[in-house]
């Protein structure tokens, strides 16, 4: 038997034996080793380079490489960050979180009039996609491709309604879902009784629906902490309870239900009542942030359906308000007029001068995700 | 398997234009698909590799070479930090060649799968086309006439992503 059949037979998965012509035959597979390393708006454009790489980068599965191949370099490489002072637009910076060693890495440019700065509200975000409401119109941002749409409008709320919105990814369906709540308030700013009402809009699907469920006894819900991960969408919520006031909602995206998830037990002996609790997203779980004025802050992680204690940072100097945590687990926070970013394995604090002034509870920094994700239903509407 | 006594084995490859060279076989390891050829004793003393020219072949050996004699970091946790700079350094001034000569050498380190020469041969088209326009990468990869768009399919490419042409 001839050598040049017996390399062929061995590395028969590999469609190169194939082609050994060695000019411009470059396998599919080789390619996309090649593509994932570019940035989404280049890959897009790339598309009319030729018609084997308009049918290899027109590929779902691609898209997702991509996205993939980012996460993985992300913990070697800096993290981009985005920050919305107050929820807003107007305020959308991106920066660093280690400026000094990132002379290669160029912020994304934001577009001259970000979408309606100073009415757009920030909702959510996930893989890329940036979800905003601007005058209750919710539009979908992708910022690495500069691609925009408003989806179609909700079904008519009443004036004077409180509205919420969440948006998460279902990896279920490979779905992207915003969820919103509207409601009325009494006087005390409790929710009226039957006022709650959950409608959902499905990028798959292309339209809202309305979705029962949502757990009748809350009183209040906190909305500062916009978190999705994992398949849902969670509220810290008050209810009418002296012992454990606080609960989590948790939102089932792919099957749309409701269920709760109560405190970890040893927050509930409440004398402490100097805490303050957000909700945030940690090494892609649900975690709760604790922190005790001029005390420790706790981080409790969501682990196998129980709490489990995770972290815990020595008092900072001064008071301090949680953000949340970067895709590669620092801590995010407000102290003064600053941002800053704690490295729990360094124990160090680094403070951003010069960002923002005096972030507060409503101040959103979501990562920048390079991403060629773009569902093909935001095209249609678009068109 | 012990390597330690198979390091002093020679494997003596042949290129297209029957050029034969002769390396250790720790050094033919470096690529998958001789060591299987090896592991499954198919390999005799002369390895053709009819699809692949000398100038091709011999960067091929000097990458693998280096990389043989490079400690994996795989071995050992503690890892001379001296090695991976100075093999990041090789590495760096190995693709410095024309594109032709990369392309050719992706597409045998491709057949012969080895992974690590792979991977450093797409980091460097990648760093070559990173921020250039569809023609520009067309002319820098000598992409083949024939499989170029028709005007109303580069049309549509592009409305499909009109955005992204901003």
């Amino acid at each position: 038997m001839s050598l040049q059949k017996n390399i062929e037979k061995t590395c028969s998965r590999k469609r190169a034996c194939a082609a050994v012509n060695v000019d411009n035959n470059v396998p599919d597979d080789v390619l996309w080793n090649i593509f994932i390393r570019l940035p989404a708006k280049q890959v897009a454009q790339m598309r009319c380079v030729s018609k084997p790489w308009n049918t290899l980068l027109s590929q779902q599965s691609f898209t997702k490489s991509h996205l993939d191949h980012r996460s993985i370099r992300r913990m070697n490489d800096d993290e981009i960050l985005l920050v919305f002072k107050d929820g807003y637009f107007d305020f959308c910076h991106p920066f660093l979180t280690h400026p000094s060693r990132s002379s290669i890495i160029q912020l994304p440019k934001l577009p001259n009039s970000t979408p309606s700065c100073g009415s757009s509200i920030f909702i959510g975000s996930v893989n890329g996609l940036i979800c905003f409401a601007d005058y209750q119109v919710i539009h979908i941002w992708n910022l690495s491709l500069s691609a925009l749409t408003p989806l179609p409008s909700y079904t008519n709320t009443t004036i004077g309604d409180e509205l919420l919105f969440r948006f998460g990814f279902d990896p279920l369906n490979d779905d992207y879902k915003v969820v919103k709540i509207s409601l009325s308030l009494d006087e005390h700013g409790n929710i009226v009784e039957g006022s709650l009402e959950v409608e959902v809009f499905s990028l798959r699907k292309g339209f809202w629906e309305l979705v029962i469920g949502f757990p009748s006894h809350v009183s209040m819900i906190c909305n500062n902490d916009e978190v999705c991960v994992d398949g849902h969408a969670y509220w810290l919520c008050l209810v009418e309870d002296m012992f454990m006031p606080e609960t989590i909602v948790a939102f089932d995206l792919a099957h749309e239900t409701f269920r709760e998830i109560s405190f970890p037990n040893s927050m509930k002996d409440y004398k402490e009542s100097n805490r303050l609790n957000v909700l945030g997203v940690l090494s892609q779980k649900l975690c709760v942030i604790s922190c005790i004025h001029n005390g420790d802050c706790e981080v409790w992680l969501r682990m196998d359906h129980k709490w489990v204690k995770h972290l815990v940072f020595p008092p900072f100097d001064g008071k301090i308000m949680p953000i949340g945590f970067t895709p590669n687990n620092l801590f995010l926070f407000g102290i003064g007029r600053h941002l800053a970013l704690y490295d729990p394995d360094a124990a160090a604090v680094k403070l951003f001068i010069g960002i923002m002034n005096t972030p507060n509870s409503f101040t959103k920094v979501v990562p920048y995700v390079d991403s060629l994700i773009w569902p093909p239903t935001l095209r249609a509407i678009n068109h | 398997m012990s390597t330690s006594s198979s390091s002093s084995k020679k494997i003596v490859l042949k290129s297209a234009d029957n050029e034969t060279f002769e390396i250790d076989e720790i050094v033919a390891l470096e690529s998958q698909a001789i060591k299987n050829m090896i592991e499954d004793e198919c390999a005799d003393n002369v390895i053709p590799l009819g699809n692949i020219d000398s100038k091709t072949l011999s960067k091929i050996i000097e990458y693998c070479k280096k990389h043989a004699e490079s400690p994996k970091k795989d071995d050992n946790a503690d890892i001379d930090e001296k090695a991976v700079e100075d093999l990041k350094s090789f590495d760096a001034e190995f693709a410095k060649v024309d594109m032709p000569l990369i392309q050719d050498i992706l597409m045998a380190a491709n057949f012969l799968n080895i992974d690590n020469l792979i991977g450093l041969m797409c980091r460097t088209i990648a760093d070559r086309i990173k921020g250039k326009t569809p023609e520009e990468i067309r002319k820098i990869l000598n992409i083949n006439k024939n499989d170029l768009l028709s005007p109303e399919q580069e049309a549509k490419a592009r409305e499909e992503n009109s955005w992204a042409f901003d």
